[in-house]
């Protein structure tokens, strides 16, 4: 267990070495890192003064040295175009996308469980039929497109729900609603087969031999051992829907970072851009190390 | 067993020869109708017809631009007109005839990052798969980077650092596309260096080029045909979804992606722009995916998880 978690560590440091070199990199593959930094606009003193910061008279493994070193410390530089450090545009616009993924998140597990369970149990029911139709549509609509509809629907026709922008509770429904299809239908899809697949062991029929009641033997006997892959499948799913808030946030206009690193790439405010894809990226790593320890941990059969 | 024989055949030999039969009745009665292949798959060749044909289907040229038509609805819609059936965006563009064009770009683009990138993640993942030891994982390492990236997001920046076009958009979705195919094939190839015909072919004095291409490949070959298909609609949703957010294919060539987007500051007032593009994304992936699923519990339902 101890060596496994080491390896798994020491490959989630390699991965993330990997992500900085790329991040460093991007800006300098294409020629001349100043003019991919900097505005065209920018006046001569702010070359002069990217051009020492990134130590660009110097061999590029000191330049990676020393970008590395700041960015370690926290120091994320300052957007070109803003003039605002960093750090403190994200800190801004964070908290609204962690706001709309936890409520997607939310509304993912509940009702793809929810249904996932009863799809299973009442297989080939109207149930079952509904929530297939519902996940096969979740895979083939791009998030984009489904966004504008449900605007056209609700926000333009019915007039229920604000077309967009951050604002009482009511905005957050549509674009978490959006951002959760997705998941859904793949916690909806997984439960099921997860579920069939324990409906029908022995156990179960013990359980319904003996008269437990239907809702027990679902949700007790059938359900706590089918979570185990569909949970470790939701821990993923919380880290892609903050990399997806990047479409979502631009249909919805939300004030998150997915729209943040959007205008900044548009822009070509680079520092953000490295900051973001740094931190997701980070994520990802992290979470996905987590998640693969954590399943070690519960299933003694897995082993690498 | 023969990977050709393999896709044509159809269940197992006993099951085959007991419901021999009423196969044999069904023939005699002739053609029988199902829903799935038949209705996606009609749906994708009318697709293929209309991306070949483009040029003489499309009424229209589709970056022409008639400022006193701007935003004609449907036809069927007060104010619309039957010279322009499905209406008409903010610039007087026809959208039938973007949407024609669309479906050339769509495609065009799927299956080319589809023949590059199966082929890529096939090649690496059975050479991977058949040496094993430390060539195998440092592929693997590769794989593992590949895939924890966040995908959308390094297809942006790629995309703005080397500037939007029809080749970069290709070259950018496989390169976030080969790792998921690299890690099944070389899956599969890992199960087959240890059966025994490849063990006889290499008794029998054949060289390691010849295994992969001669015993390998051939075992592998459903397994990809199934990849392939079932790809097609994520890398068509990949690829609209740069479009949308303006950094897959350059304006004003008709990407159905881009159109959606078009459509969007004109939600209120023309619903169509952005409808139908949607809609047409939408039932290309859901064609692909239903054909995918369809071809995988025909040829290998070991991939079923998936």
């Amino acid at each position: 267990m101890g060596r496994y978690i080491m390896g798994r560590a020491v490959q989630g440091l390699t991965s993330m070495f990997l992500v900085t070199i790329f991040v460093f990199g991007i800006v300098r593959l294409s020629g001349d890192p100043l003019q991919m930094l900097l505005p065209e606009e920018a006046p001569p003193e702010q070359y002069a003064e990217m051009k020492k910061l990134l130590y660009l008279d110097k061999p590029i493994v000191v330049q990676y040295w020393k970008w590395i070193s700041r960015v370690v410390r926290g120091d994320l530089g300052t957007s070109t175009k803003l003039r605002i450090p960093v750090m403190e545009l994200i800190g801004e616009r964070l908290p609204n996308t962690l706001q709309l993924a936890a409520v997607a998140f939310a509304f993912t597990l509940t009702l793809g469980l929810a249904v996932g369970v009863y799809a299973a149990a009442w297989r080939g029911s109207v149930v079952d039929y509904v929530a297939r139709g519902f996940a096969v549509m979740g895979q083939a609509a791009p998030s984009f497109w489904s966004g504008i509809i449900f605007i056209l629907i609700f926000a333009v026709y019915l007039r229920w729900l604000p077309a967009g922008g951050k604002g009482g509770l009511s905005s957050i429904i549509l674009p978490a609603f959006t951002l959760g299809w997705l998941p859904v239908a793949g916690v909806m899809r997984m439960t099921r087969s997860s579920m069939l697949e324990v409906l029908n062991s022995e156990y179960i029929k013990l359980a319904r031999i003996k008269g437990v009641r239907e809702t027990l033997v679902l949700w007790k006997h059938g359900f706590k051992n089918a979570a185990l892959p569909v949970l470790t499948y939701t821990a993923l799913i919380f880290i892609a829907m903050i990399n997806g808030s990047v479409i979502i946030e631009t249909v919805f206009a939300w004030p998150g970072i997915g729209r943040l690193v959007l205008e900044a790439v548009l822009n070509r405010d680079f520092p953000i851009v490295q900051a973001v894809v740094l931190m997701f990226s980070t994520w990802y790593i992290l979470g996905n190390l987590f998640i693969d320890i954590g399943y070690a941990y519960l299933n003694p059969r897995i082993r690498y | 067993m023969n990977g050709l024989a393999r896709i044509f055949r159809r269940g197992n030999a006993s099951a085959e020869i007991a419901a021999a039969p009423a196969v044999m009745a069904a023939r005699r009665r002739g053609f029988r109708f199902q829903f799935v292949p038949m209705v996606p798959g009609a749906i994708i060749l009318l697709l293929l017809f209309t991306a070949i044909f483009a040029n003489l289907l499309a009424p229209f040229s589709p970056v022409g631009t008639t400022l006193a038509d701007s935003m004609t609805p449907p036809s069927w819609v007060e104010g619309g007109t039957t010279k322009y059936l499905l209406g008409t965006d903010l610039f007087g563009r026809d959208q039938i005839s973007r949407l024609i064009f669309g479906a050339r770009v769509s495609l065009s683009v799927s299956l080319t990052v589809i023949i590059l990138g199966i082929g890529l993640g096939t090649t690496i993942g059975m050479i991977s798969g058949f040496f094993a030891g430390k060539l195998d994982s440092f592929f693997m390492r590769v794989v593992d980077m590949n895939l924890s990236f966040p995908a959308i997001l390094i297809a942006i920046v790629m995309a703005v650092v080397f500037g939007p076009s029809f080749r970069n958009v290709i070259l950018i979705i496989v390169f976030v596309q080969w790792a998921r195919v690299a890690r099944i094939m070389r899956g599969e190839s890992l199960a087959l260096r240890t059966q025994d015909f490849v063990t006889l072919a290499r008794v029998a004095g054949a060289s390691n080029r010849r295994i992969i291409m001669r015993h390998i490949l051939p075992n592998v070959f459903p397994t990809m045909l199934v990849l392939a298909t079932l790809e097609v609609g994520s890398v068509i949703l990949f690829e609209a979804s740069l479009s949308f957010l303006g950094v897959g294919i350059p304006p004003p060539q008709p990407s159905w992606g881009v159109m959606v987007a078009d459509g969007r500051g004109q939600i209120a007032t023309g619903w169509w722009i952005s409808l139908f593009p949607g809609a047409c994304i939408f039932f290309t992936c859901l064609s692909m995916n239903s054909v995918g699923d369809w071809l995988r519990d025909r040829l290998d339902p070991r991939l079923r998880t998936l």
